[in-house]
């Protein structure tokens, strides 16, 4: 099939999908504020729904059809313009719909679309102009989404990236003027931006390594995957780099770090449980079908890079499990609804992210899909709780204390929201049976190379209490909030919510119920084919052998475990399952229970504590990161700019050529007087000090026979204090008087008859030791 | 040379608006400003006429425009414009008006004398853009000095005196190190040459002793550095900045600390490429120290404006970094940041003065949830302040990408005796300033447009007026097209850019002139390179 052919007004097809939302966001931020609400909506709406469409009808028809002639991991690549070329550099602005962004395209938008035919009945209180920007923000994110997953090449993907971030920020600040929410919003963009630092940094280097490298269609930007997936790059991406590591696995794991923001893995996941302050729709939308499932669909379009080092794979996979185990510890003791949600969906995409750090590439997809409709269901219908416990008169809508026998009020939500917490206790025949059973088989037979056989059984165990304590929690929450009796006022008035919220929510709940089949195993027995479906249609797209020059046989990540291991497995899981809800149920399976009081207050109070406080993630944050930073800058204003640089080197250098312009404004005032006496008192200090006034010298005389010889040594002290030798006789050496003294007289006398015809008078100036010679010829005539 | 009229017709159309303004009625009305919105748009028409004569494909200096001007001196009045200072040109003559339409009320006396100054200031700053005469280029760098004085000291804030005499001192102190470097080049060049001149495409053409241009790169480099401003040299620019009058922020930011990193362009690098070399590292790692030292102060700000000051710190390390490591993507993308620094920074501080009007205040103290009163500015500022926080699609991020990217990759490209300090650390800690830009700028967002509307003076705050919302519109258009359509102007950098490139390594890679003694060499023949340069310049 030509791409080039599938086109809608001259625009390629793929634009056209995240256009379409991004339409709707541009009609609703710029004319919304004179929409009303059924136009805003019926545009917003229309967008995500006709994005959707034609995301179906690309992925079942021109697709479908390379998929069977076995092009399913080349896909439709569509460039629109050349982005960026600047020197080596090029990025086209290209989307590429393979069979993996196939996936991600339709969960994005199915789900999106429901979310937003949802929030009409959620946001319908609000006014007008904020309910148009309320669409406009959920159109754009949307948009920014299938950007990200669309895109043919890392800076494109960079711009769907950045953007979720972005919307986040405005929708999780939707209500600004709650300061705290606010707040929320920008520690998401900034935790957030902490994660793209790294992606950027992974980006730079991936450039840098394989810029040189020339492959076959040299049209390409070095940074497309297609290219960077082409064997010939393959070598630059395994030179060894720092530490005598490949460099995939520096840039694999700088990458991954961009993913632990976008995904809220460890350590960087704290700014969504506090995601919760946007509106529901929101957080479903954030946590199902768009931004944190990012994290994990960038590390399986990179998979090639993540094949090729165990380093950057176990990286993934441990802090995948760390956060899996941690999040769920801190779900135990929340009583906010929504923070509950959140943190299991923390917990589960530590899965998926073990998922992908085993290279069970598959499972990762497959977990976010099914998590998207089970976890959407959850949060549509925490939403729908909170409506109505709203209605009933509740001011904290979600608080868990508060709620109990929800069941005989809202019954819809009630089945919906079981269906979906069986999904994600994972029983069968729910969904999340199957995505978590997949994990778990391919942890438990994961061996890296290099790596001890047991790092897999280890990510097994792991998973398996994490499952046991998401099951517990979820079951908690369900129990808490629907079963045994109403504990307050407001719980009793509660009432079910309108049509346009419980239409998503049974939608959801369906495909929550049966979109787990689509993901079986491949098994020795013989099943249908669409219950492999999911691994055979993603197979092309994602590497699942392990990148290593010079072996033959590529060798697969993650090893195919027999039917009896599957079985077994699923057993295990199964079991684990039921405990957890069983236990739910022993404590608060009629409301909260004696013997959690009795447990909390006694044995079990440190680890509450921590929990409910989240392992002091927060507190940690601020004291090591964020006050430092505030006495950081202040310091660096305070101390090194305004100190240091401006008032002592800037002002002082200023200040010194002032105080010279000073002083001599002081002397130069126009006063005559005190030029006068300046010029007398310093003309008398030149007299004192120097012997300026005349020139060193000496006259004589003729008196009778004799010549009297007066020495004129200059005026001042110089003059006064000189010492003198005379030369009399012309032989050119000093000469003595009788006692053989030097003769040092001012006034000589001396004979005519023995006068030499020169005469030569030495003046020692005796502050400054310098010699002057005078000599003179004597002639005979008087002077 | 086809088109060579266009350049003397946009350094001559403000002044000519100047005269103009200045022979109308001094009494305050709004003819003045409608002159200067006349003419600075007559003038932004005239210089897109320079894109239409321009050849992207060539990457010499074009629209070439040389007249003798003073013969004993051999200086002429040359004007000539490629790939690195087209963009420039066109976003001066862009922001002028820009600022006309956006500052409407924001001068309440001696707006005659305002508008006058302003379009001096512009044809100070375009005569600098254009010159390719070093004489002609430091008259210009100083008739840039004066209007922006008389800016900042009589339409400027309480400390405005204080600030315009910095501001002006400061920028002498390194501009006349630069002046006396400039008489150094112009001997010497002119005994190597057997003519004095001071065209800088004959000039260029001279090989300088070692010792010489390690010093005179020095001089000019303190002189653009103060321009830029580079850190430690940053001072004046807050306190400028918070006394200036917006349209005087705009223009200081949005063009005139452009000259800095547009002088080691044109100036500083090709003349001097050996002491460049030796000056390369310490220029780097300043950089750098300047990008994230920028963003740490700018986050300790209450003052809405010196906030945005330090922002331009921060921002002008990436293009310094990006001129340094000497590559294409490098060079291109300081040119495009520049270029996008001018529309969002401009934007910032258009933004600050639309609330100042409004408000008389700066403190960001004072504002608060904003966004309910005025919710058409919220949303137009917020496009440009993640213009200017580098959001993938929008102006910023071109221009921050491109020069990380430069940074990142410039160990590989560099020519013998030439170097660049780890690049690829501090490609990571320039990248750093991504992260420290999302934080004062939202911070900044956050404290004025989020939160309760509890300040009883913000209560009744009109939204845009018509002028604001067609300056806020334009800008907004131009970040957003900027982010998505960067192409269309790398392409025309591109040559130039390159040849920037290629001219500085193939020429540290030579050896540098001999010691020159005043005075004892004979007036030589022209050099064959210098011969072969004379016979392409048409």
């Amino acid at each position: 099939m030509d791409p080039s052919s599938l086109k809608i007004l001259g625009l390629p097809m793929l634009a056209w999908i995240p256009l379409l939302p991004l339409i709707g966001a541009f009609i609703n931020l710029t004319l919304g504020r004179r929409f009303s609400k059924r136009t805003a909506h019926t545009v917003a709406i229309g967008a995500v729904a006709l994005a959707c469409v034609l995301a179906i009808y690309l992925v079942a028809g021109p697709l479908w059809k390379m998929y069977k002639a076995g092009a399913g991991g080349v896909g439709i690549e569509q460039t629109i313009y050349t982005w960026i070329e600047v020197g080596s550099f090029k990025a086209q602005l290209a989307f590429r719909l393979d069979t993996l962004s196939a996936v991600m395209i339709l969960i994005v938008t199915f789900i999106g679309s429901f979310i937003h035919i949802y929030s009409t009945g959620y946001m319908h209180h609000e006014s007008d102009s904020s309910y148009a920007r309320y669409f406009g923000y959920l159109n754009l994110f949307t948009g920014s989404m299938l950007i990200l997953v669309l895109a043919a090449n890392l800076p494109v993907m960079f711009i769907g990236w950045e953007g979720v971030g972005l919307c986040s920020f405005l929708l999780i600040g939707f209500w600004y003027e709650n300061e705290a929410f606010a707040d929320a919003g920008r520690k998401a963009f900034v935790v957030n931006r902490i994660g793209d630092f790294c992606f950027l940094l992974g980006m730079f280097l991936l450039f840098w390594a394989v810029k040189d490298t020339s492959v076959a269609d040299a049209a390409r930007g070095s940074l497309d995957f297609a290219n960077l997936r082409d064997p010939a790059v393959g070598p630059a991406l395994v030179q060894p780099f720092w530490g005598g590591d490949r460099l995939a696995a520096a840039a694999g794991i700088f990458l991954f770090i961009g993913a632990c923001g976008k995904s809220a893995q460890l350590p960087l996941f704290v700014w969504l449980p506090d995601a919760m302050a946007g509106p529901t729709p929101v957080s479903a939308l954030i946590h199902a079908a768009t931004m944190v499932t990012a994290g994990v669909y960038m590390v399986c379009r990179m998979s090639f890079l993540y094949a090729s080092s165990t380093t950057a794979l176990i990286v993934v996979s441990t802090v995948g499990l760390l956060t899996a185990l941690a999040a769920a510890f801190m779900a135990f003791a929340q009583t906010d609804l929504k923070k509950v949600l959140a943190y299991s969906t923390v917990s589960q995409l530590g899965f998926m992210f073990v998922a992908a750090g085993t290279g069970n590439w598959v499972a990762a997809i497959f977990h976010v899909g099914t998590h998207a409709f089970f976890k959407a269901c959850l949060f549509l219908g925490a939403g729908s709780v909170m409506h109505g416990m709203e209605h009933g008169g509740s001011t904290t809508p979600g608080d868990i204390m508060t709620m109990g026998g929800l069941r005989k009020h809202m019954p819809i939500t009630r089945i919906t929201f079981m269906i979906s917490c069986l999904a994600i206790a994972g029983i069968f025949p729910f969904s999340g049976f199957f995505s978590k059973d997949e994990i778990l088989a391919g942890a438990f037979g994961v061996h890296p190379p290099g790596w001890p056989p047991f790092y897999g059984k280890i990510l097994w165990a792991g998973l398996l209490i994490a499952a046991l304590g998401t099951a517990f929690y979820m079951w908690r929450l369900y129990f808490l909030v629907f079963s045994g009796d109403e504990r307050s006022e407001e719980a009793k008035h509660a009432h079910e919510s309108p049509r346009s919220m419980t239409l998503p929510l049974v939608v959801l709940a369906f495909f929550a119920t049966i979109i787990g089949f689509i993901g079986l195993p491949h098994l020795s027995i013989k099943l249908p084919a669409i219950t492999h479906a999911l691994s055979d249609w993603l197979a092309p797209s994602v590497t699942p052998t392990w990148y290593m020059p010079g072996v033959v046989e590529p060798m697969a990540i993650a090893a195919h475990p027999s039917d009896t291991t599957i079985f077994g497995l699923a057993g295990g899981a199964l079991l684990i399952g039921v405990i957890g809800i069983a236990v739910a149920y022993v404590l608060y399976g009629r409301g909260p229970s004696k013997r959690v009081e009795r447990l909390v207050e006694g044995p079990l109070a440190e680890p509450y504590k921590a929990s409910k406080h989240k392992l002091w993630f927060d507190e940690v944050y601020d004291v090591i990161i964020v006050r430092p930073f505030r006495t950081v800058a202040r310091g660096l204003y305070e101390v090194a700019d305004r100190f240091i640089i401006d008032t002592v080197a800037v002002n002082g250098s200023a200040f010194v050529v002032g105080l010279v312009g000073r002083v001599s404004r002081w002397i130069q005032n126009g006063q005559v007087q005190r030029y006068l006496a300046g010029v007398v008192v310093g003309a008398a200090l030149v007299f004192l000090v120097s012997e300026c006034g005349r020139e060193p010298t000496f006259s004589y005389k003729r008196v009778g026979a004799e010549y009297v010889l007066t020495a004129e040594p200059g005026e001042g002290v110089g003059g006064a204090s000189a010492r003198l030798r005379w030369d009399l006789d012309g032989n050119g050496v000093p000469d003595t008087d009788a006692t053989g003294q030097p003769l040092a007289d001012r006034v000589v006398r001396v004979r005519a008859g023995e006068i030499g015809n020169h005469v030569t008078l030495w003046i020692e100036d005796p502050i400054s030791r310098k010699t002057v010679q005078v000599t003179r010829e004597i002639r005979e005539e008087v002077q | 040379m086809p088109g060579s009229f266009v350049l003397p017709l946009i350094l001559a159309l403000p002044l000519l608006g100047a005269v103009f303004v200045m022979c109308t009625p001094k009494s305050e009305s709004p003819l003045h400003r409608g002159i200067g919105l006349a003419m600075s748009t007559i003038t932004i028409f005239v210089s897109l006429l320079a894109l239409r004569y321009f050849n992207p494909k060539s990457d010499a200096f074009q629209l070439v425009f040389d007249v003798e001007w003073i013969p004993g001196l051999g200086a002429h009045f040359k004007t000539g414009i490629d790939g690195i200072s087209i963009f420039l040109v066109i976003l001066t003559t862009f922001l002028v008006p820009v600022t006309f339409l956006g500052t409407k009320k924001a001068v309440e006396k001696h707006s005659r004398e305002f508008v006058a100054s302003m379009l001096v200031l512009e044809t100070g700053m375009l005569g600098a853009f254009v010159a390719l005469d070093l004489f002609l280029f430091y008259v210009s760098w100083e008739v840039m000095l004066i209007p922006m004085y008389l800016l900042i000291g009589i339409w400027g804030g309480q400390r405005r005196l204080y600030a315009a005499i910095k501001f002006v001192i400061y920028t002498m102190v390194g501009s006349l190190l630069m002046l006396v470097a400039i008489f150094y080049v112009y001997v010497v060049a002119g005994d190597v040459l057997g003519t004095y001149t001071t065209d800088l495409e004959r000039i260029s053409t001279v090989a300088f002793s070692y010792q010489a241009q390690v010093w005179c790169f020095a001089a000019f480099a303190l002189a653009f550095a103060i321009k830029v401003p580079l850190f430690p040299l940053h001072t004046w620019l807050p306190d400028a900045h918070v006394e200036a009058p917006t349209a005087g922020s705009v223009i200081l930011a949005g063009v005139l600390l452009k000259f800095g990193i547009y002088g080691f362009l044109r100036f500083a690098m090709p003349l001097f490429p050996h002491g460049a070399a030796v000056w390369a590292p310490v220029l780097a790692i300043v950089s750098v120290i300047g990008i994230i030292y920028g963003a740490f102060v700018a986050f300790a700000q209450d003052d809405w404006k010196k906030l945005v000051a330090y922002s331009s710190v921060s921002h002008l390390g990436f293009c310094m970094i990006g001129v340094v490591s000497l590559t294409a993507m490098g060079v291109s993308g300081s040119i495009y940041a520049m270029l996008s620094h001018g529309l969002t920074t401009g934007g910032l501080f258009l933004g600050i003065g639309v609330l100042y009007e409004r408000r008389h205040t700066r403190r960001l103290a004072e504002y608060g949830g904003i966004w309910k009163q005025m919710p058409v500015f919220a949303g137009l500022y917020l496009i440009v302040v993640m213009g200017s926080a580098g959001l993938p699609a929008l102006s910023g991020f071109i221009g921050e990408f491109l020069t990380l990217f430069g940074t990142f990759n410039a160990a590989d490209t560099l020519p013998a005796g030439y170097s660049f300090p780890m690049p690829r650390l501090m490609g990571a800690l320039a990248t750093t300033g991504v992260i420290l830009g999302a934080i004062y700028l939202l911070f900044m967002f956050q404290k004025v447009f989020f939160g309760k509307l509890d300040k009883q003076k913000n209560g009744h705050l009109p939204d845009l007026r018509p002028h604001e919302l067609i300056t806020f519109v334009i800008l907004s258009v131009a970040i957003v097209l900027g982010g998505l359509f960067p192409r269309p102007l790398l392409r025309v950098m591109e040559p130039s850019v390159q040849k920037f490139v290629r001219d500085f390594g193939s020429r540290v890679a030579e050896p540098d002139g001999p010691p020159h003694i005043y005075g004892s060499l004979p007036p030589a023949p022209p050099t064959a390179a210098a011969t072969a340069a004379k016979d392409t310049t048409p």
